[in-house]
């Protein structure tokens, strides 16, 4: 043979040698709990893995409903979902737990020059409208009803959604089923969904990508996870009040989605899966949800599922992952300690290793 | 047959077998999709998942979610659209630019302009997205896109709303911008050699530059027609970049010139994790029908222009 | 016919040189504007420690972007290069009846959109064969886009290649074979080697395969299936959207690395071509 193609091969096999090597020593025997999946619990799970020592944590943001699918094939140990598993789902994997960890909202923001640091009320009749291409411009008449005295520009709305599959927009199109019989009806709720023909309808990536996209989009409105509340702050954007089941406008707070997961607390199932959407009571913001972790409940090896039995006992307790620390931070909402003992710590108990 | 005959001819077969199985496989996957959307896959512009959290029901002997019905008519015309457009703006540019470098500019010039050619053809597509990103979308939406409509408006296309920086003007611009190099180069060798050949010779007999511009151009319809057969074959496929600036439109046509867009090749990564999640498996057979789709659309295209260039173009190989 | 006016042509002449060398000149500004733009981005945020260490899109840095990378680069081209040149040389040298299917099927393969081959990576070596994402799958997926490019300009470089040479060697009683494998591929390596190192800069820039068959990894993976693998351009595709500020320079400072390594592997790749031709020339 000749030189240069030894050359060549040479030169791959010891880069592929080298990284190898690289590899091993940089694993240094801790179990690795690789995670994946929803946008909104990305920052905190960045924020658990640069402070959780027992294990090493991957984090990737890919979407709730690729967390929900790399956990069910075992690409990832942890499926990070603002959506628990639907009941076609639950069926095809009967070995899957929906553990919830936390509780979260998200805001309906917008991008209205000028008007920004004001709260617009919306109703989920009039988003649901906005959306399907109904409500054109910002000064319609149904948004300024709403809106009494305050002066809208007559400017087209700009909508914009998630093209990932999303538990945000399980989220958000939940809140428009419930609080709008024709979305009900005629689009529903899930991950994906099929969306209103409205050619001013536009796609964004992540909640970052939403972000990012009304930033530079005058007159758009989306829907942004309330742990970026930061990022919608400094990217200048606005947040609406909406109107409740008992029919008042509400902000978007810790105390109003408290509020509204309150009212569920008593049903939830032993399985976890529950949605607490367009919640009754005066005082609650009508979109909020569990977070949760989907896990196998068998893992391939003993070693990780303690480390990962571990990890998630760690992550809902008020001393360690629940702490006003990680919670504070991203204006997420820990469990309630009832809801820990009754419903959190039986489903992690059922993880084992390989029998 | 001696061994090493024989050897290296059955190593050879493997991009044949490669061929055959890509197109198997994916025909293989889409093939539900085909028989559950039927035509509608190419007449209807609605992409619906159906009700993903109710039970899978059984349609023609396939386990879907209740209401889905697929449809890539947006994603064809998508691509329609954006990949006229870019050869519209690059083709004419890359004529002009190869003449021009063919019978004005000096030798070293050429060289610089050659070699900066190859360079920018090897940019990966995700950094020019990048720069449509953060560059050219807001000049669009602030500056371009209200004095188009100011000057053209009197043509409905380009009347009406101005949505976003997003859509068909972003990606169509950086489609056009990231098939420059390639039709440029393919029209600048056939400029140089025809102008060794035949167009020397007009020069000699007195004709200006421009004249003998003319004369090389009518000389090169073939070229340029494969030139631009070529460049389509790679705004077809191209992905990051129309990803990045088309503005992900769903279920909805587009209106006018300013309005989002969605291409098959960036519709088929955009909802390729939908399809993870999906129990039934009817997402991922009609993406593999998308997958189909393009691939077929794409090489009938290099196909046609293989046919008249001779050969094909691979990215990145210039001068 | 009338005869236009000397004055006239030449005007038109002016004109003509002047629209020309404008067009070159816009085209150039808007992508040496794309450089600039990532380059000045990617400086304003720079930090040594980017290049040092390892991260996951929105904080840390790029180093096992930069290895994974490399990684991908390494196993692409270790797969595709003894494929496209042993086409190569059955089409050039051994000739046989099946040369123009196979011909036809390389281009058939330079044809296919790189997503389409991305999604057949996922369905195949993903899920069918089980590889999950990985340095394997997203390796192979890349070689199945770089085969053609090995082939085609191993094929040139063989044509280049002096028949003298072939003569001499058969007048001495060389097998085809020998000929191939002594002769042949050392008057021809710069060249084979060009191609390969042009189609490596091509697998360097590539995203949406392997989105679907590398996945993302903020370490680095440790075997060859079933653990992901991070790369450059998944850092550009996901930093850019981020709102933060840290995310976005270390989309600008990968973007960065990236033109970087792919123009240093351009040229490298010219430099092999020009010596390959000198040669010849010889």
């Amino acid at each position: 043979m000749n030189k240069a193609l030894i050359g060549i091969l040479l030169l791959a096999l010891v880069a592929i040698v080298s990284a190898i090597a690289l590899t091993y020593r940089g694993n240094s025997g801790k179990v690795t709990l690789t995670e994946s999946g929803s946008t909104l619990l990305y920052p905190l799970f960045n924020e658990w893995a640069a402070n959780y020592t027992a294990a090493k944590i991957t984090t990737q943001a890919t979407g709730s409903g690729t967390g929900i699918s790399e956990a069910i094939s075992g690409t990832v140990v942890i499926g990070a979902s603002d959506a628990f598993m639907t009941n076609p789902q639950v069926e095809s994997n009967p070995d899957m737990l929906n553990i919830p960890i936390a509780i979260s909202s998200q805001y309906v923001a917008y991008n209205l020059p000028g008007m920004n640091n004001t709260h617009l009320v919306l109703s989920g009749p009039v988003i649901a409208a906005i959306y399907n291409g109904s409500i054109h411009y910002w000064n319609d008449p149904a948004i300024e009803a709403l809106n009494p005295g305050v002066q809208l520009p007559h400017q087209m709305i700009v909508p914009v959604f998630r093209s990932d599959g999303s538990g945000d927009t399980n989220m958000f199109t939940l809140f428009l089923s419930r609080s709008d019989p024709w979305w009900n009806h005629t689009v529903g709720y899930g991950t994906n969904v099929n969306w209103p023909k409205n050619p001013a309808l536009h796609g964004a990536v992540g909640n970052s990508g939403i972000i990012s996209f009304m930033a530079e989009t005058p007159y758009s409105i989306g829907y942004v996870a309330m742990t970026y509340t930061v990022q919608v702050k400094q990217a200048g954007l606005g947040y609406a009040a909406l109107i409740n089941r008992a029919g008042n406008a509400v902000l978007p707070s810790t105390a109003t989605v408290m509020n509204a997961a309150q009212q569920y607390l008593n049903q939830i199932p032993a399985d976890g899966r529950i949605a607490i959407a367009f919640a009754p009571g005066a005082d609650s913001y009508p979109i909020a949800t569990f977070e949760y972790v989907i896990v196998k409940k068998v893992q391939p090896s003993s070693a990780v599922a303690v480390a990962v039995k571990k990890f998630l006992t760690w992550a809902v307790s008020p001393n360690g992952g629940s702490s006003e620390y990680y919670m504070g931070k991203l204006d997420l909402i820990p469990l309630p300690q009832s809801v820990v003992s009754k419903v959190v710590l039986p489903l992690i108990d059922q993880i084992s290793g390989p029998p | 047959m001696k061994a090493d005959e024989l050897a290296i001819s059955i190593a050879s077969i493997v991009p044949v077998a490669f061929i055959l199985i890509i197109f198997g496989f994916l025909v293989f996957k889409a093939y539900p999709s085909m028989v559950y959307n039927g035509i509608k896959f190419f007449t209807s512009y609605v992409w619906n998942p159906g009700d993903i959290s109710a039970e899978p029901i059984v349609v023609r002997g396939f386990k879907v979610s209740p209401g889905a019905s697929f449809g890539i008519l947006l994603f064809l015309t998508g691509t329609l659209i954006t990949s006229a457009v870019a050869l519209l703006l690059s083709l004419p540019a890359s004529i002009f630019a190869s003449i021009a470098l063919a019978l004005y500019l000096n030798e070293r010039i050429r060289a610089v302009v050659s070699s900066a050619l190859g360079l920018f053809a090897g940019i990966p597509s995700v950094i020019y997205g990048l720069w449509g990103v953060v560059f050219l979308e807001p000049t669009l939406y602030s500056r371009v896109e209200p004095e188009m409509r100011a000057l053209l408006g009197f043509i409905p296309f380009f009347s009406g709303p101005i949505y976003s920086g997003s859509g068909i003007l972003a990606s169509s611009l950086v489609l056009a911008l990231m098939v420059f190099p390639i039709s440029t180069s393919i029209i600048y060798q056939s400029a140089v050699s025809l102008r060794d050949a035949a167009v020397n010779d007009a020069l000699a007999l007195g004709a200006t530059k421009w004249e003998a511009g003319k004369l090389l151009r009518s000389m090169m319809r073939k070229q340029i027609l494969g030139g631009g057969l070529l460049s389509l074959g790679r705004a077809l496929g191209e992905t990051m970049a129309v990803l990045m600036t088309c503005g992900g439109a769903i279920n909805s046509m587009p209106t006018n010139f300013y309005s989002p867009i969605n291409t098959m090749a960036a519709a088929l990564t955009a909802l390729l994790d939908s399809a993870f999640i999906d129990p039934t498996g009817m997402v991922l057979s009609s993406l593999a029908e998308l997958g189909v789709t393009l691939l077929l659309i794409s090489v009938a295209s290099s196909m046609i222009g293989r046919a008249v260039l001779g050969r094909v173009a691979l990215r990145g190989e210039l001068e | 016919m009338k005869e236009r006016s000397m004055t006239l042509r030449l005007a038109e002449d002016r004109l003509a040189r002047a629209v020309g060398i404008g067009v070159i000149s816009v085209l150039f500004s808007a992508l040496l504007l794309i450089v600039y733009y990532v380059t000045s981005g990617a400086l304003s945020h720079f930090s040594w420690d980017m290049l040092t260490t390892f991260g996951n899109t929105t904080s840390g840095g790029i180093l096992n972007a930069i290895i994974g990378t490399w990684l991908l680069i390494g196993i692409s081209t270790a797969t595709s290069f003894p494929l496209g040149l042993v086409t190569a040389i059955y089409l050039s040298e051994y000739r046989g009846r099946l040369s123009g299917l196979i011909r036809l099927s390389i281009d058939v393969l330079a044809s296919v959109p790189s997503m389409v081959l991305g999604l057949f990576g996922y369905l195949v070596y993903v899920i069918y064969l089980g590889m999950g994402f990985s340095l394997l799958a997203g390796g192979l997926t890349l070689s199945l886009m770089m085969v053609p490019y090995v082939a085609r300009s191993s094929e040139i470089a063989f044509l280049n290649v002096p028949k003298e040479l072939r003569e001499a060697a058969y007048a001495l009683g060389a097998t085809k074979w020998q000929y191939v494998s002594r002769v042949l591929l050392r008057a021809a390596w710069p060249l084979v080697a060009s191609g390969v190192v042009l189609s490596s800069s091509i697998a360097a820039g590539e995203t949406a395969q392997l989105l679907y068959t590398a996945g993302w990894n903020t370490g680095l993976p440790s075997a060859l299936t079933r653990s992901q693998v991070p790369y450059l351009t998944y850092v550009v595709w996901s930093g850019i959207n981020q709102p933060s500020a840290y995310a976005n320079g270390l989309a600008y400072v990968s973007a960065e690395v990236l033109i970087v390594t792919v123009f240093s592997l351009m040229v490298l790749s010219k430099v092999l071509e020009r010596r390959g031709i000198a040669w010849k020339r010889s």
